[in-house]
């Protein structure tokens, strides 16, 4: 576990403040009628060679965060910087040169909606190769032959359409198509979430080689908590656009601070044999608010059971509490 | 009590490709008051064995063997008969409560028409019932949200309203396909604990079709675990989790990350896939994914057996440690 010894020590990425709200539109004008804040000012840091998580609910803003880090969006807010041995780039300006941007790679949740329906495997694996211009084109099928093998996919499977492929050999396609721009940040977007468990493991622990032998950087955007605790070193929580708390990952789970985190980590279905009645699960009541209208002062304040009159003002701040574990809550002031 | 024996079915589909062997000799009891969970990846067949007791398959599928509700074969009824089943006795959960409600209907207006359908009721006694039914299950301001339309009811909300929709006439089995699949965990576990209180309340069975092994461990008694159209094992919860005998059953558990996997360490992962339903593998089907694979494996498909008391499993490795109890199913 040599790799492991260097996480946390080289800053690779840098979020500041970033914020993306999208505008709703209404009427035959198409006015500007409000702001869907769907990330609403997150700032962290990423570390070569570490696994970042990011946890949250539908409409938490953990997938939009993930297209502003790989430049798919340009925040309407705040930078995202990328720091690499040749300098140090902004990624949100969206004008980086191509080089640069291939070293910050995504894999999406739906391998059959982000593979093209009318490519062959070959031909969805070469495009983003023959813009790079980096091999001829002998070289790039052999190239590509040997990342097919890795992921243990025989030639074969050169001449097929994703319709051919069962869902987790897709999937093993879009991460050679990932690594194959020899990245150094690759964003997971729920990567194993249209999988049954079973296939899921393979694509984890296929993920967990590359990012060993690469020593890769990985956003790891998920709804599955254990999931994450399981493959991050960090983990953030997010909650209508914005972190909650964020620590370690072991740190999270032993001691978690946040009512949210905490109500989370209560409502998992776990699967151990049951102590006691069941149907006793303590959850949150209500569901998340619309992102067009957030809740005064602290956003998660509706749902809480520890409201205070303090927290409907009164937007709370970052506290540090030590050994990198970092809490937005009043709970927690001194 | 016994409410529910299924004896054997096995539903096939013709399709321009062949036949799908679907649900392929699955055998199994729902005593009254229980849930029974039937757990699986895609394609193990557990919907449909679902869907062919409720009877609703399309042309194509040809069932066989028997369903027993309380002692009578519900597969030899007629439509008629079985349009009184649905709904009277059996009722569904769906997965995708928006399209499961018509959409130009209020939910009081949908709710209604079900109760007076099968149970002579004034309009007005109808109406009054919803508005329990749906307070029940825990919507808040029921008597304003009855004159809704689904479109107005949130994810959370509708699946609510779904379960409240199948307890209508109180049902004596109620089947859940995927109730709490695509929800958020908070949403999750309120539904969790809504099922959980209404089978105390109402003591329906329940038969809870699920991929989520955690979903299953929350509210099942018993478990079957179900690959390729066919039961691998079956069991009370706690045994099975305890001490899974099947090798599917011990992969699958083995490849769910826990809070207490460490980082670093592999997930076991079976390996291959799903056998396509057009070519299964001769003999046991599992046998191509399974690290106890026995020449026997290959050729000669196991018999479902009770190993243990309440205790099922169709595996070759099995059977030579524990032997067979003396309840034979195995398929002829």
């Amino acid at each position: 576990m040599s790799l492991q010894n260097e996480v946390g020590t080289k800053e690779i990425m840098k979020i500041e403040n970033v914020k993306m709200h999208f505008p709703v539109r209404k009427g035959i004008f198409r006015q500007v009628v409000g702001y869907v804040k769907a990330v609403d000012g997150v700032s962290l840091t990423l570390t070569k060679g570490e696994t970042f998580g990011i946890v949250g609910e539908s409409g938490s803003g953990k997938t939009t965060l993930g297209r502003v880090i790989v430049g798919l969006y340009q925040p309407t807010g705040g930078k995202v910087w990328y720091v690499s041995d040749t300098g140090k780039y902004d990624i949100s300006s969206g004008k980086i040169p191509l080089r640069v941007r291939q070293k910050i790679q995504m894999i999406f949740q739906d391998p059959l909606s982000s593979l093209d329906p009318r490519f062959t495997v070959e031909k969805a694996l070469r495009e983003g190769l023959e813009i790079s211009k980096e091999y001829n084109k002998k070289e790039m099928r052999e190239y590509l032959l040997r990342l097919l093998k890795e992921v243990g996919l025989s030639q074969d499977y050169f001449g097929r359409y994703p319709h051919e492929l069962s869902g987790g050999q897709r999937q093993r396609i879009s991460v050679i198509r990932a690594m194959s721009m020899k990245p150094e940040v690759v964003v997971l977007d729920e990567p194993t979430s249209a999988l049954d468990v079973s296939v899921q493991a393979q694509t984890v622990n296929l993920l967990q080689d590359f990012q060993e032998k690469f020593n890769l950087t990985y956003v790891f955007i998920t709804h599955d908590i254990s999931l994450a605790k399981y493959l991050s070193n960090r983990i953030a929580v997010m909650y209508l656009g914005r972190i909650m708390e964020m620590a370690e990952s072991e740190e999270l789970f032993s001691n978690p601070l946040h009512p949210y985190t905490r109500a989370l980590l209560e409502s998992l279905p776990r699967f151990e044999a049951r102590k006691g009645e069941k149907g006793k699960k303590k959850t949150l009541i209500g569901e998340v608010p619309s992102p067009i209208n957030i809740p005064s002062g602290c956003r998660f304040r509706t749902r809480c059971p520890y409201a205070t009159e303090k927290c409907e003002k009164v937007e709370p701040k970052l506290i540090d509490v030590g050994n990198g574990h970092k809490v937005v809550c009043h709970l927690y002031e001194k | 009590m016994k409410l529910l024996e299924i004896r054997n079915l096995r539903t096939y589909f013709d399709t321009l490709d062949g036949i799908v062997k679907a649900v392929d000799g699955v055998s199994f009891d729902v005593d009254k008051g229980e849930i029974v969970a039937i757990v699986g990846e895609t394609g193990c067949g557990k919907s449909v064995t679902a869907r062919s007791i409720m009877r609703l398959l399309p042309k194509s599928a040809k069932i066989s063997g028997e369903i027993l509700l309380n002692g009578k074969n519900i597969l030899k009824m007629s439509p008629k008969e079985m349009e009184k089943i649905r709904q009277k006795r059996i009722s569904m959960i769906f997965q995708e409560p928006m399209t499961a409600f018509d959409p130009l209907y209020t939910i009081g207006q949908q709710f209604t028409e079900i109760l007076q359908k099968h149970e002579k009721m004034s309009k007005a006694e109808a109406y009054e019932k919803s508005v329990q039914m749906l307070e029940l299950v825990g919507i808040p301001e029921a008597k304003k949200r009855v004159d809704e339309y689904p479109h107005e009811f949130s994810g959370g909300m509708i699946q609510r309203a779904m379960i409240a929709r199948a307890l209508l006439n109180n049902p004596e089995l109620v089947i859940a396909d995927e109730p709490t699949t695509g929800l958020d965990v908070s949403i999750q576990a309120q539904i969790i604990n809504v099922i959980a209180d209404m089978q105390k309340k109402f003591k329906t069975s329940t038969i809870l079709i699920t991929h989520d092994m955690g979903v299953a461990a929350e509210l099942a008694d018993k478990i079957i675990v179900m690959y390729s159209g066919k039961i691998m094992e079956r069991g009370d919860l706690g045994e099975i989790i305890s001490s899974p005998l099947h090798p599917y059953t011990e992969g699958l558990i083995a490849a769910i990350p826990k809070l207490n996997t460490k980082k670093g360490e592999k997930l076991h992962a079976i390996p291959g896939m799903v056998p396509s339903p057009y070519a299964l593998p001769k003999g046991c089907r599992f046998h191509p994914r399974c690290y106890a694979k026995m020449d026997k494996c290959e050729k000669k498909e196991p018999p479902y057996v009770e190993v243990l008391p309440g205790r099922f499993v169709a595996c070759w490795k099995v059977l030579k440690e524990k032997g067979a109890l003396l309840n034979h199913e195995s398929p002829k």
